[in-house]
């Protein structure tokens, strides 16, 4: 059945001004959220695989370069998922996180054998990268409303309305990532 | 609690839940993202192919075939226009434009002042241009897919569980959510502002939406709106509306069964 209620907001209009004076610091990792796996993606994305390799690209100079979003540090390694089926590799999964204004994405890229994207997965996400993330001290009110303990109020961004969240750096990360594999195709048969 | 997300509608779609089985949720997810994927595709102003830019480009008396979602988010999106008087616009994506919100498309003439509920008939699964409209479904569509997302997720067993959309956010089933919503002050931080049960939740911040002078008295600006409504599409629709409307509002929101937060530039709040 349909419910939902209001919980007590204590603003008022001189307050609510200068709100951050009802806040309180809390770490700044709060407002994270962790949803699977890269093994996780390669599994749903390659049903057929009859078994996953690990491997490790370290990628040139140049390509660290242009792995990297602009302005950024070069690319370090990359993770990366091979998924074959007897002695065909079927595609990969490629890992990596990008970094926006508040917030860390941790995400990965299935691919198929010709570099067509077959799946883009968020794995984790991470905010207060450069800022605090806060909730009001008011929020002890809350304490005994939720099953979970208060401070799990802001632990994830599952819950939270409105959130100016962007993917464009994902997006981005997803083209420098389709761009370096369609330049490193994988052989189609895997070495012995 | 399982949960998923991928980059969709511009923003990060999630989608949780509970009490099924790992295999039960990822097929169930894989068709629920699937659903919103389509959605996206027909619906982005972004990309050149979606039905709303075949619209924006077509010419006064054509006729344009569309997908069956455009179909129901623009019923719908006519819906709320007549309910509130014209405050939910759905043509508004020129002055999106304009604020640099949108990019300009470069394949459409700018569209003429006629609304967009005038400007297009739906005729089955086409919609007739009478005169050019930018459709901009921003305040409707990503409340239409966790709408959809939710009904593809319960089909496939899924019981219980929680979609967010960049902030529309609907839970269903047996699970009590707390809301939070951002401070329009103070990005950092959080308020808790409602307890979900079957219930849907859409914020509207500043920087989002741009308010129509000489509307809503002389109140001081909305900086933030939030409502709480039986589906996300309505959520999302009404909170256009109250940004407009204010208080004005309140009837439609009784009528939808659906109530909102209102804070305003002064700080002062209005809660129905």
């Amino acid at each position: 059945m349909t419910s939902h209620r209001w919980l007590t907001l204590p603003l008022r209009a001189s307050a609510l001004g200068s709100a951050a004076l009802f806040a309180a610091a809390v770490p700044a990792s709060v407002c994270a959220a962790t949803y699977g796996t890269a093994d996780d993606v390669a599994h749903r994305a390659f049903k057929s695989a009859t078994a996953f390799a690990d491997v490790l690209v370290a990628p040139s100079p140049e390509e660290a370069a242009a792995l990297a979003a602009p302005g950024a540090a070069p690319h370090g390694p990359m993770r990366t998922i091979e998924a074959r089926q007897g002695d065909t590799v079927l595609g990969r999964v490629m890992v990596d996180s990008v970094v926006g204004k508040f917030e860390q994405i941790d995400y990965a890229v299935a691919v198929d054998a010709g570099g067509k994207v077959l799946a883009v997965e968020i794995l984790a996400y991470r905010e207060g990268h450069g800022s605090e993330v806060r909730l009001p001290a008011w929020r002890n009110q809350f304490v005994g409303k939720t099953a979970a303990d208060p401070l799990h109020i802001g632990a994830d961004i599952s819950n939270i309305s409105g959130a100016t969240l962007s993917c464009t750096h994902v997006t981005d990360g997803v083209h420098r990532l389709v761009a370096w594999a369609a330049k490193h195709p994988i052989a189609a048969k895997a070495a012995a | 609690m399982r949960r998923r997300a991928r980059p969709l509608l511009g923003t990060l779609v999630e989608l949780r839940a509970q009490g099924a089985s790992a295999t039960a949720f990822d097929v169930a997810a894989d068709a629920a993202f699937d659903a919103i994927a389509q959605v996206h595709a027909s619906m982005s102003f972004h990309e050149a192919g979606s039905d709303v830019r075949r619209i924006a480009r077509a010419r006064a008396g054509e006729r344009v075939a569309v997908r069956p979602h455009t179909i129901a988010v623009l019923k719908s999106a006519r819906r709320w226009a007549r309910l509130s008087d014209g405050a939910f616009d759905a043509g508004c994506a020129p002055q999106a434009v304009a604020r640099g919100w949108l990019p300009a498309p470069d394949d459409a003439a700018p569209p003429g002042a006629l609304p967009f509920e005038d400007a297009l008939e739906v005729d089955g699964h086409d919609v007739l241009v009478h005169a050019p409209v930018w459709l901009d479904f921003g305040g409707i569509a990503k409340g239409y897919a966790v709408d959809l997302a939710v009904a593809k997720l319960r089909r496939a067993g899924v019981h219980t569980g929680a979609v967010n959309a960049g902030g529309d956010l609907r839970v269903f089933g047996a699970l009590e959510e707390t809301v939070l919503v951002r401070s329009p002050f103070d990005a950092s931080e959080l308020w808790p502002v409602a307890a979900l049960r079957d219930c849907a939740c859409a914020t509207s911040a500043s920087g989002e939406v741009a308010r129509r002078s000489g509307e809503a008295g002389d109140a001081p600006a909305p900086r933030s709106v939030t409502v709480l409504a039986p589906t996300a599409c309505a959520a999302d629709a009404l909170t256009k509306i109250v940004w407009q409307q204010g208080e004005l509002a309140t009837p439609l929101l009784r009528r939808a069964r659906a109530r909102a937060l209102l804070v305003r530039a002064d700080g002062s709040v209005w809660q129905s």
